[in-house]
């Protein structure tokens, strides 16, 4: 008679696999928690940089098309426009910073890895003027 | 099938139907409109081959299928820029999978959590090398949830293969 099928013990949820998974899904659920409290203040400057070297700050309440790094070399261009900024296009053929929801609030950054850009909101006041009611 | 009895065509045909499989769904998962606004989520489709042949024949061939696949899904959906990236993740994932499994302690579920966790951090570890002034936790925060509610999904699907398949020799699951 054949054998009767026995579930090996690696899918059977133990004690031990309980505890791992709740102290796990505590540990991301507070990551979570504080990516959604730590950047809820609404930033007022863009600072981009390339390689950590600072290019400029630019205010988020004033729309402006940002060539990146430069107007010689372009790879990345980038929008700010109603208090937000996002990356319209990029050289490089993932699209990874292009596909990134736009940044506005203090701390959120927008990434170009193949580039060494990195796009971030800074200066927690707010948009000295708001783009959209103005 | 036990790695010492295997021919070393059994080998290549056993691992070459894995890699395929696996670059088959690295392929089923670009077509996956998956987009969150945070880069580097993703379902981890290809980790599937990956747990079932690290449970059902071992670390040495997982981790041959592995390595394979992210060369060469890099190579023809990606750059050399992406397979840094899938490496750094996959490598990370599959040592945290393996030492978690090693203990002996913990179960699949468990362990494919850990793995998309290990797999984002990987990542975020990576990119944060090489733009030395990225926000770390910004990223690392959101990627974390995501290991885990793609682990877990992963997990669960190949506890239901593993269940099913039979062994290479015939015998029933």
């Amino acid at each position: 008679m054949e054998k009767q099928y026995e579930k090996p013990a690696y899918l059977k949820l133990k004690k031990r696999d309980g505890i791992f998974l709740a102290v796990v899904l505590v540990v991301a659920v507070a990551g979570l928690l504080w990516f959604c409290l730590g950047y809820s203040r609404p930033g007022s400057l863009v600072e981009a940089t390339v390689d950590g070297e600072v290019l400029g700050a630019y205010p988020l309440a004033e729309a402006r098309e940002l060539a990146l790094p430069g107007e010689e070399a372009i790879t990345n261009r980038l929008v700010i426009a109603q208090g937000e900024a996002w990356m319209q296009w990029a050289d490089c053929p993932d699209q990874i910073c292009v596909e990134h929801r736009p940044i506005s609030r203090e701390g959120e950054e927008i990434v170009c890895l193949p580039n060494r850009i990195v796009v971030r909101v800074t200066g927690g006041d707010g948009p000295k003027t708001d783009a959209v009611a103005r | 099938m036990d790695r010492k009895k295997r021919s070393a065509g059994q080998t290549c045909a056993l691992l070459g139907m894995l890699l395929a499989l696996s670059l088959l769904l690295s392929y089923v998962e670009t077509l996956i409109p998956f987009h969150f606004g945070i880069p580097g989520i993703k379902l981890g489709l290809a980790n599937l081959v990956v747990l079932v042949t690290l449970y059902r024949l071992g670390p040495g061939d997982a981790l041959l299928v592995s390595v394979a696949r992210i060369f060469l899904a890099g190579f023809l959906f990606g750059n050399l820029a992406s397979i840094l990236y899938s490496l750094s993740g996959g490598l990370l994932s599959f040592l945290g999978m393996l030492l978690l499994k090693k203990t002996g302690k913990l179960g699949l579920l468990a362990v494919s959590v850990a793995g998309g966790i290990f797999h984002n951090l990987g990542q975020v570890l990576m990119a944060a090398w090489v733009v030395e002034n990225m926000n770390f936790l910004y990223y690392m925060s959101v990627l974390f949830f995501a290991g885990l509610i793609t682990g877990a999904l992963i997990g669960i699907v190949a506890g239901e293969i593993l269940k099913r398949l039979p062994k290479t020799d015939g015998r029933k699951p």
